[in-house]
């Protein structure tokens, strides 16, 4: 057996990679309606806003005796703060009545800027914490276990389920949610649902692609998908096809050369992609300018 | 009806009869699009009520038809005129949950063919001219078969002959028993070819015959 070979029969990198393709399937998915709806920032403010929750967990846990590293003690701090981050973009947009693009750079700056100062706050407290926390601003694959492959099949699992079911409702409430309003569609209900699943989309993939870079997840295979696709269909299922595939593409890579980091190397062929998609879809439009 | 609490539309009395087409006309700023958006509960209403086909909004919804200004609508999306007309029949039939959607298609083409789009039923929106897109959503309306109809200016940026295709379909709604209400600029068409007009001005309301509202003095 190669050198090669065996890494991919080792369990470790074999999660690595499915948690991955997983999480950027998930991703994909995720993204369209939000990229679709304007709304591409909306997991970067969540992203950057995991960081307050992540400090102040640890802060909690240390001051109560833990060792502040407790993963589920982050992770709920993550999920708490991604949740504010969300529900404060919501917020800002109804009572400054800004834009999203705005109520997403308010948000993702405070809670960043709030995150900063809890962690020099949790330096002080006890100086060897912060290393620890320095590993979700930008991932670190190495520390995925068998638990997050699981909550990646859960997460794609509960977007599958939600896409089979509403499409409908979630294309019209996308396309034109004034119309799915009028006729009395639950169009507030659809969008909390899945702002849900964004969140824990951006909790899980924070551990492994890093809270500054985990939006590309959200982002980038969506806006790939809607070089090939006239179909909004389509474009969710190719989206999950072009995250799950850079995903584990990148994941592999930095499997194969352990000195490189797993989230900076599946962002990297998430921007592969992407540069692939837009080409095609220069040419195309520069042909069909031509015919 | 009031927005940020300061009253847009005072004093509105209306009651539009079954089976006719309304045009809605005034100036700019009047509260024309605010008119209709209070019949749909989108914006808030001060003081009053509304009943729409004789019963509250809330449990006719499905029959009822509201086309938004253009541009409410994101014509870069990716969904084909097929599409946007199945979601009509999705409306009417409430079927929103789970796959098989053929005869859904099905009726979303007789309702494209309809206003002569059946050739471009699988054309992507943002591939047609402003007159074929207004027609897909009206095409969406008719396969909505609605019994009221509230259209904020289908006719807006519309060629000649989409605008013949919006106007007969209309009137076949109309002869149909259907309750029509356009927001409309085009004063002489209104006086033309609608049985009854609103004039929403600063401070009232007029409502009459298309003819006698816009008796020749009033258009320019």
């Amino acid at each position: 057996m190669s050198a090669d070979a065996a890494i991919l029969s080792d369990g470790h990198a074999r999660t690595v990679i499915a948690t991955l393709a997983l999480l950027g399937a998930a991703g994909g998915a995720i993204g369209t309606p939000l990229v679709l709806r304007r709304h591409a920032l909306l997991g970067d403010a969540v992203g950057h806003a995991t960081l307050p929750g992540l400090a102040g967990a640890s802060i909690v846990s240390i001051s109560l005796g833990g060792t502040g590293r407790e993963p589920a003690v982050l992770l709920g701090g993550a999920a708490i703060g991604a949740i504010g981050g969300a529900v404060m973009v919501g917020l800002v947009r109804r009572w400054a009545r800004t834009g999203a693009d705005a109520a997403t750079a308010i948000t993702l700056g405070t809670f960043f800027g709030l995150g900063v100062v809890l962690l020099s706050a949790l330096q002080q407290l006890d100086a060897g914490h912060r290393a620890g926390l320095d590993a979700y601003l930008l991932g670190s694959a190495a520390g995925l276990v068998r638990a997050d492959l699981w909550t990646a099949i859960a997460i794609a699992a509960a977007t599958s389920v939600l896409l089979a079911v509403a499409h409908r409702d979630i294309l019209a409430a996308t396309f034109d949610p004034t119309f799915a309003r009028v006729i009395g569609r639950p169009v507030r209900g659809i969008g909390i649902a899945w702002a849900v699943l964004a969140v824990t989309a951006v909790v899980a993939g924070m551990q492994a692609v890093g809270l500054v870079l985990v939006v590309s997840l959200l982002v980038i295979p969506p806006v790939a998908a809607r070089c090939w696709t006239d179909r909004f269909p389509v474009a969710v299922a190719v989206a999950a096809a072009v995250g799950a595939g850079a995903s584990a593409a990148g994941a592999a890579a930095s499997a194969f050369a352990p000195r490189l980091p797993t989230g900076a190397m599946v962002v990297l062929a998430l921007g592969a992609a992407f540069a692939v998609s837009a080409t095609h879809a220069a040419l195309r439009r520069s042909r069909g300018a031509r015919a | 009806m009031a927005y940020d609490r300061r009253p847009v539309l005072r004093g509105v009395d209306l009651d539009l009869p079954a089976g006719s087409l309304v045009g809605i006309v005034g100036p700019n700023g009047a509260g024309k699009s605010t008119l209709l958006q209070a019949c749909v509960g989108l914006v808030p209403i001060a003081a009053g009520t509304v009943r729409v086909l004789g019963t509250s909004f809330d449990r006719v919804r499905a029959s009822v038809a509201y086309l938004p200004q253009r541009e409410r609508i994101d014509w870069d999306f990716p969904i084909r005129a097929l599409d946007v007309a199945a979601m009509g029949a999705c409306a009417r039939h409430g079927r929103w949950f789970g796959w098989g959607g053929r005869g859904l298609r099905e009726e979303a083409r007789t309702a494209l063919a309809a206003v002569g789009m059946a050739d471009l039923a699988d054309r992507p929106i943002g591939k047609l001219s402003g007159g074929q897109q207004q027609r897909v959503f009206v095409a969406r309306a008719l396969a909505q078969r609605a019994r009221l109809f509230l259209m904020d200016e289908p006719f807006a940026s519309v060629d000649a002959a989409s605008g013949q295709a919006i106007l007969a379909a209309l009137k076949s709604l109309r002869d149909a028993g259907a309750t029509v209400a356009v927001v409309h600029h085009d004063l002489a068409m209104v006086r033309d070819h609608f049985d009854l007009a609103v004039r929403v001005g600063e401070d009232a309301l007029r409502i009459g015959p298309a003819a006698d509202i816009l008796s020749s003095a009033h258009v320019p």
